[in-house]
């Protein structure tokens, strides 16, 4: 048994775990993930879709594992009549709540947090302060309450003295969960934020350097706790650009300021592995070109920006680190990286993982999608139209919905697998297009979902698209499947809509789907791309 | 064809089936009309040709008539069985045809009768009610064995097209 833990510091590290929540959504990773977030920005809105993900997969779950009117089996593998749909447990690191915010009350400042009144008393403790900080509103006097703004120092400070002083959970829950490491199961924690920004560069050490001190604390009475206890990390390099703000003496990061934060940063961790292995994995993920998104968001709700690939990479990096087998601690910290093979694409080759996984990858996330298609344009308005004369007499609405108890859980269930459906067509569709209209060279070749946009939509810096609504015609799903997923083999030619029909018309073993839960598990695994065992 | 096979078998079937009752039905002398019963009351052995002839005539219009039905199923099952609808909800677009080729066996069957019944002038000698209910059990068994024929073995991608065959039991391996 293992317990892994996921957590996401700041926007980035939001939204590379928003890329792990859908991989875990497919049936990718392991059986049961504890995902965290920590943002000093409450309202940043990264961190709250996140949230809102986490919440929602949560519902799903709900909706097909708790009831007996509608379920899934996720006992049963895939191939077996099961569905690996939604089979990840996904719980919050805190009570309720996958959020953790180092100085909960705001807006305050580096000074609130540290008492800067109080510093009086000790001789010469202000003026320490002074020199580390400067005084006034750039950074001792500067609210917190969008966060860190690109200020890593700042951030690391106000972090450590919430770790240390804080009487929030957070600290006792991670020592809870290394302490799992010690009842004979292994804790693999995996950290992931970004070296450029403000509380990813800020969190991302403070926090692997204060789980790792738990650990060697701990591990000062059970040797062995170090090889229980494993820390994988995933650091984001500048990938992305927003545009300077148009006010100059605003106090935010700049673009200018990205590189030579990241290569400090990089020295930094360069001399800490050194002296501290912290990680027994670490992963590093960039982009040559930048994407240049082309507006300004210091914070707060403003900060929603649209799902970019290198988030791919760094939720694979948290499933390779969660499904490899480790081995023994070593004293050198392995560092991963990958390539493309051409700067001018990205397709599934270059996705940096082992060929196995790469095909479950392709597999899973390329069913989802099309289940996305499959079930927003045909199935659900099939369902809308089921007591239509002589509509209730085909085969897979009698094999596949006969036992749905419509009016019980089922409505809200139905519109959950839609919500939750779509979100997951804009997240793909958004790293699509983004991909292609901020960069000047990429072609983006993993999925298109341009069949499910909405045309008459205008796009936006932080909503490039939006997702037809899930009426009968209002997407070719023959078409939309054709376009959908490029082959990963050009020798095995991917199934198309017409198997998905003659799948769902033959009586297949449904194990213990019930319910709706029969016809939705049915038409994911009629939707998978390939054959796998062919 | 497996598909077309089977539907051979169950044309077979039903119509032997439908074969039994005509040859039932025109199996005495009351086939004939009692006209015709009273003006050969005296010559038995040309009594007996007429019926024969008669029961010759229906028998050959049901098996003529279960032999069309065979070939408009065979097509449906054809048609059917290249057609792959991309979304579920196509699984119906072949009904048309099915009422098509319906029409089509039952017309056949009419024009089979008449061939074998009116244009040979038998329907001079039959009696009325015994050539309604051949026609019935002809027509009746066209439609049993079409609508078998076509709703048993059709792949379960268009079963919608043939109606409430969904309700008919599957013959799975050959789906």
């Amino acid at each position: 048994m293992t317990t892994h833990v996921l957590i996401g510091v700041g926007g980035t590290g939001a939204k590379v775990v928003e890329a792990a929540l859908y991989l875990f959504l497919a049936g990718i990773g392991p059986r049961k993930v504890i995902v965290g977030l920590v943002d000093q920005d409450k309202s940043n809105g990264n961190v709250n879709r996140t949230k809102k993900l986490i919440n929602d997969i949560a519902l799903f779950r709900q909706d097909f594992g708790g009831s007996k009117e509608n379920r899934l089996d996720w006992e049963t593998g895939g191939d077996d009549g099961g569905s690996w749909l939604g089979s990840i447990d996904i719980q919050p690191l805190m009570a309720g709540d996958p959020h953790w915010r180092p100085s909960e009350e705001g807006p305050r400042s580096l000074a609130d947090i540290l008492g800067r009144s109080n510093m009086e008393r000790e001789p010469g403790l202000t003026d320490l302060f002074d020199v580390l900080f400067e005084p006034g509103p750039t950074e001792q006097d500067m609210s917190l309450a969008e966060g860190y703004r690109g200020r890593a120092h700042i951030g690391s400070a106000a972090m450590l003295a919430s770790l240390e002083m804080g009487k929030d959970g957070f600290k006792r829950r991670m020592e809870e969960l290394i302490d799992q490491g010690s009842q004979n199961e292994q804790v693999r924690v995996f950290l992931v934020g970004s070296v450029f920004g403000g509380t990813g560069a800020a969190g991302f050490p403070t926090l692997s350097r204060a789980l790792d001190a738990i650990r060697e604390a701990k591990a000062k009475d059970d040797d062995w706790l170090r090889d229980q206890v494993r820390f994988g990390g995933a650091l984001m390099l500048p990938y992305f650009g927003f545009d300077d703000p148009k006010d100059r003496s605003a106090n935010v990061v700049r673009n200018n300021d990205l590189m030579p934060q990241a290569r400090s940063a990089l020295e930094y961790y360069h001399h800490l592995f050194e002296h501290e292995p912290v990680f027994d994995r670490f992963y590093v993920a960039g982009w040559e070109t930048f994407f240049r998104l082309g507006y300004h968001q210091a914070g707060a709700t403003d900060q929603v920006n649209p799902a970019l690939p290198p988030e791919l990479l760094g939720a694979l990096a948290a499933i390779d680190f969660f499904e490899t087998d480790l081995g023994p601690r070593k004293k050198e910290v392995p560092v991963m990286v990958s390539a493309r093979g051409a700067a001018e694409t990205l397709n599934w080759t270059d996705v940096p993982v082992e060929a196995a996984t790469r095909h479950q990858v392709y597999d899973r996330l390329g069913r989802l999608m099309r289940l996305a298609l499959y079930w927003r344009y045909e199935v659900e308005p099939e369902l809308n139209r089921r007591k239509e004369f002589l509509h209730s007499f085909q085969p897979w609405m009698q094999y596949l919905a006969k036992d749905v108890k419509w009016d019980l859980h089922t409505p809200e269930a139905r519109v959950r697998v839609l919500d939750l459906l779509k979100d997951y067509l804009v997240w793909a569709g958004a790293m699509q297009l983004t991909s292609q209209t901020t960069t000047q060279t990429l072609n983006f070749q993993l999925w298109d979902t341009s069949s499910a946009h909405e045309p008459g939509h205008e796009p936006t810096p932080t909503q490039p698209l939006a997702i037809r609504p899930p009426h009968r015609n209002a997407v070719d799903v023959p078409s939309a499947f054709a376009q959908v997923l490029p082959p990963l083999d050009p020798k095995h030619p991917l199934r198309g809509s017409d198997h998905v029909v003659a799948d769902l018309n033959q009586k297949a073993p449904t194990a213990k789907n019930s319910g709706l839960g029969k016809m939705l598990s049915a038409v994911h695994r009629a939707a998978r791309p390939i054959d796998l065992k062919a | 064809m497996i598909r077309a096979f089977w539907s051979f078998l169950i044309h077979l079937v039903v119509g032997l089936l439908a074969l039994g009752i005509v040859i039932l039905a025109t199996g005495d002398q009351d086939t004939l009309k009692s006209e015709l019963l009273g003006q050969l009351f005296n010559n038995p052995d040309q009594l007996e040709a007429r019926r024969q002839a008669v029961a010759g005539a229906a028998m050959m219009g049901l098996a003529m008539a279960m032999a069309w039905s065979w070939l408009t199923s065979a097509i449906f099952l054809l048609v059917s069985n290249g057609f792959r609808p991309g979304v579920a909800s196509h699984s119906n677009r072949l009904m048309g045809l099915w009422c098509g080729l319906l029409f089509l066996a039952l017309a056949g069957t009419a024009v089979a009768g008449w061939w074998q019944i009116w244009a040979a002038a038998l329907d001079f000698d039959f009696n009325t009610a015994r050539l309604a209910t051949v026609s019935g059990v002809t027509f009746f068994a066209v439609l049993v064995a079409y609508y078998l024929g076509t709703g048993l073995p059709v792949k379960n991608e268009v079963k919608a097209s043939v109606p409430f065959a969904v309700l008919l039991p599957q013959i799975g391996f050959m789906a």
